[in-house]
């Protein structure tokens, strides 16, 4: 069944038209990947569709009710949940505060902050252990935990995650591309964006290729990942 | 010759300019004191509001208490003259030293920390010297300051053009500056500051030069007026002259060298509404004008200038630039 | 032109203003003794208290919230007349007139927010807060003219040995200045509006995703701290006398204290406050009123050259924007 789906999207950022007619969609339960060189408007999609970029022309449909140029707010409280580019902490609140800030939607309801919080730590024992740290002390693979953790927080029924894989180690990239996996077999459904094609693709049920604003491509994981264009201009092979 | 005025003025402006010195030459011949008193102020509004475009207008710095400068620069002749038995010429540069000292220290602080800083630490010295010019009886002559001696009263018709020439000059010396080398190098700094000190640019020299470069136009301004009251005291510090500093690089132009000269429309405004009403209304006017300022700075910040000002050229690069993203 | 009268006024301004009851405890003709000295001192802590409050609005608001208000000691002398209007002119009683300050001061606060700080250029707000500080003094010399009001409350001393003691009143600003920072700070740290402020100022994007509603949140967290204005005023006004030039003082106090403690820390401030105090009370007795504000600006510009981040914080790039 079909969670989420984006329907040709233009987006104009400073004057340029950015994302041109893009389609695309999540169903229940899916992991897709969306990947693409830099620059190609992976990061502005999602952006829009969390509502901090105005989406000028298209719609986003999510459970059947549009919520195209909803305020970010609004979004964040139908359930859709954005771990931001660049791992965006706050960085001078504790990392128990930052995974707090997650539930702001819901806070009232304490003892769902509480079960919830209590999730997120059993995915992310490190995080317990340290919970009273200031975030910008936690290592690039911890700061990450922090914000799939906050975006967990808020009760998700999609999480959009773009550029998991930036500035890390790749032993770490590869220990937080299994926890997507693993988050996913609980049944989240998740949009993962990534430059990261290999890894992505090989954890993903579907995939997309975005080239300057455009899908050129669409196919499963594994499609995608034999595909030759793939292979040379995003795999290096 | 020719060539040195049509690099720094353009034709047009060259033409604009002397018919304005035409009319300005001929304003005492017309005998009527008033005018000449508001003339002078005006005046000296211009070399005060080119200082202040200066500062701020070119690299950023915003000095909300530039009556600080222009007050050392009056106390520095009527102290110099009336304390010390300075010579007239000793006193202005005492004025002027007295400037390059709290120059130094605010500009100093506004090239190593942000702009903020620099607003407070300028805010900082002007209290200080404020209140120390008040509470300093034997050195400053407390509220009722101190005098110029009788032998060096001039005639209002000397003011004026004393006057004149040290607007025309600031004008120039503005214009001088910011076609320079150096003034490229404050517009850089204040549009991108970042890029500028990448390419190389010395932002922290320029910034504090700005500041002592901006001191001393306004000291002389000062020592001027210590000439023109033949007396001073703390009100020379005061906020409304600061006020009136600024609205007149605000309303005529930030950034532009004939932005002060449009914004003196203010002063002589304010002149004439003041010679009308009777004292208590004082305040009452500051108030109109603070209200003034703010709508100006909000609504409109490029200021009168900019009726006068071209429209860009629209060659077509944004419609280049948009072919390119969907090509 | 000034005269006579005026010239009266100033000289008596000039002495109140750096408060005279240091005076009491110079001993006649004689040398200072120890409980002189402590007298001093406590004196000096709690004022310096208080010193702390009224900065830590400013550090807020300039250092967390990232506005330049340079309305603020205009707010501070505001409210101060105010008071002492309602209460000595208008016979209002206080229990009434506290809450109406409090609540003009968060009108203020809103309204300030919503007209002058939405533009987030710095200049401009420089610029146009300036404007306002000077509306707001003239408002307050064309409305209850210049002359310095007094509430001249009956000074009661607590006596804690013979010849050591503390003022009654000084000591209640200290304990109430005191009570209301760490309850701010509780505020902030522990309830959901106060990390909400607190995420939106560290990273507003990310606060967004969150559902926070940034601007909002920003209005609010503005208007609060313009409370802080409030109570701070009013506890001014008990101590010390209002003229309309006092909000520069005091502006310029806040100034020192903030940039001590680190432009952000409120704790910090109140620490500094005392400091300040202490020293300012120190300088007043040993040199003299006059030398207050000199030695004062003197330690600003020391500290701004050499740890403008704060005494006590490690080096940050906090003040090293352009």
């Amino acid at each position: 069944m079909m969670l989420m789906s984006v329907e040709n999207m233009n987006v104009h950022l400073g004057g340029l038209h950015i994302i041109q007619g893009v389609d695309f969609h999540v169903n229940e339960g899916e992991l897709v990947v969306i990947v693409g060189a830099n620059g190609a408007g992976k990061s502005t999609t999602v952006r829009t569709i969390s509502g901090l970029n105005p989406c000028a022309s298209g719609k986003v449909m999510f459970e059947d009710a549009e919520v195209t140029n909803m305020s970010a707010a609004d979004i964040a409280g139908k359930g859709i949940s954005m771990v931001p580019e660049g791992r965006q902490l706050f960085p001078e609140l504790t990392a128990k505060e930052n995974l707090l800030m997650g539930a702001f939607h819901y806070r009232k309801n304490r003892k769902l902050v509480q079960e919830q919080l209590e999730t997120v730590y059993n995915m992310f024992p490190v995080l317990k252990k340290y919970e009273g740290r200031i975030a910008s002390t936690f290592s690039g693979g911890e700061q990450q935990m922090i914000t799939i953790g906050r975006g967990l927080m808020s009760r998700p029924k999609i999480m959009m995650i773009d550029e998991l894989s930036l500035g890390l180690a790749p032993i770490v990239i590869e220990s937080l591309f299994k926890v997507i996996k693993e988050l996913n077999a609980t049944g989240m459904s998740i949009l993962l964006i990534e430059q990261n094609a290999r890894q992505a693709l090989k954890i993903a049920d579907r995939g997309y290729v975005m080239e300057n604003g455009v899908i050129t491509m669409e196919g499963t994981g594994m499609e995608l990942l034999n595909n030759e264009h793939v292979k040379s201009a995003y795999l290096g092979l | 010759m020719k060539g040195i005025i049509q690099k720094y003025f353009s034709t047009k402006r060259l033409i604009l300019l002397i018919i304005a010195m035409a009319i300005l030459i001929f304003i005492p011949a017309l005998e009527n004191r008033r005018l000449l008193n508001i003339a002078i102020i005006a005046l000296m509004y211009v070399t005060l509001g080119e200082s202040w475009n200066l500062l701020s207008g070119m690299s950023g710095l915003f000095s909300i208490n530039h009556a600080l400068f222009f007050g050392l620069g009056t106390y520095g002749v009527t102290f110099g003259l009336n304390k010390l038995g300075f010579s007239v010429l000793g006193s202005i540069l005492l004025g002027l030293a007295m400037n390059l000292v709290a120059a130094t220290i605010v500009g100093y602080i506004g090239t190593k920390l942000s702009g903020l800083y620099f607003t407070m630490a300028f805010i900082g010295l002007w209290q200080t010297v404020y209140t120390f010019s008040y509470q300093f009886f034997s050195i400053t002559g407390g509220s009722l300051g101190l005098s110029m001696p009788r032998e060096l009263l001039l005639s209002k018709r000397t003011l004026y053009f004393i006057a004149l020439i040290m607007a025309i000059a600031s004008m120039i010396f503005y214009q001088f500056i910011r076609r320079s080398r150096l003034g490229t190098n404050f517009v850089a700094l204040k549009e991108n500051p970042d890029l500028a000190n990448a390419l190389g640019s010395n932002i922290r020299g320029y910034r504090f030069l700005s500041t002592i470069i901006s001191a001393c136009m306004a000291s002389f301004a000062g020592s001027f007026y210590a000439f023109y009251m033949m007396t001073n005291n703390p009100e020379v510090f005061s906020g409304i002259i600061s006020l009136k500093i600024i609205m007149v690089v605000i309303v005529g132009g930030m950034g532009h060298v004939f932005g002060p000269l449009l914004g003196i429309s203010f002063v002589i405004m304010d002149e004439l509404i003041r010679g009308m009403m009777p004292s208590q209304f004082a305040p009452f006017s500051v108030i109109i004008y603070g209200f003034a300022l703010i709508i100006m700075a909000m609504v409109k910040p490029e200021g009168l200038i900019s009726i006068f000002k071209k429209k860009p050229k629209d060659n077509g690069v944004a419609a280049k630039q948009s072919k390119k993203a969907t090509a | 032109m000034l005269n006579e009268e005026m010239q009266v006024i100033f000289i008596f301004i000039e002495r109140k203003r750096h408060d005279e009851f240091f005076d009491i405890f110079i001993v006649q003709g004689d040398y200072m003794n120890l409980s002189a000295y402590i007298n001093i001192i406590f004196n000096g802590i709690c004022i310096g208290g208080l010193y702390g409050l009224t900065s830590s609005a400013w550090s807020f608001q300039c250092g967390a919230l990232k506005f330049a208000n340079f309305a603020y000691g205009a707010s501070l002398m505001a409210t101060m007349y105010l008071t002492y209007f309602g209460i000595r002119e208008w016979n209002i009683p206080a229990f009434i007139v506290m809450p109406l300050i409090l609540i003009f001061n968060f009108g203020l606060g809103m309204l300030m927010r919503k007209v002058l700080l939405k533009n987030e250029n710095r200049g401009t707000q420089i610029i146009t807060t300036m404007a306002l500080n000077l509306i707001i003094i003239n408002l307050v010399t064309f409305v209850f003219t210049g002359f310095p009001r007094d509430m001249a409350l009956l000074e009661k001393r607590l006596y804690i040995t013979e010849t050591i003691s503390i003022g009654a009143t000084q000591f209640t600003a200290f304990c109430l200045s005191a009570v209301i920072l760490i309850g701010f700070n509780t505020f902030l740290k522990k309830t959901w509006t106060g990390r909400a402020i607190r995420s939106v100022v560290q990273n507003r994007d990310a606060a967004t995703l969150m559902g926070i509603q940034s601007e909002k949140i920003l209005d609010q967290a503005f208007a609060l701290s313009y409370l802080l204005i409030g109570i701070s005023g009013m506890l001014l006004i008990t101590m010390f006398q209002a003229e309309p030039n006092y909000g520069n003082y005091i502006q310029t106090i806040a100034f020192v204290v903030c940039v001590s403690a680190g432009l952000g820390s409120l704790s910090g401030a109140f620490g500094t406050g005392i400091l300040v105090g202490v020293i300012s009370a120190l300088i007043q007795t040993l040199l003299g009123s006059q030398w207050n504000d000199i030695v004062l600006f003197g330690l600003f510009i020391v500290i701004l050259l050499v740890r403008p981040n704060g005494i006590f914080v490690s080096k940050k790039n906090v003040a090293k924007t352009f």
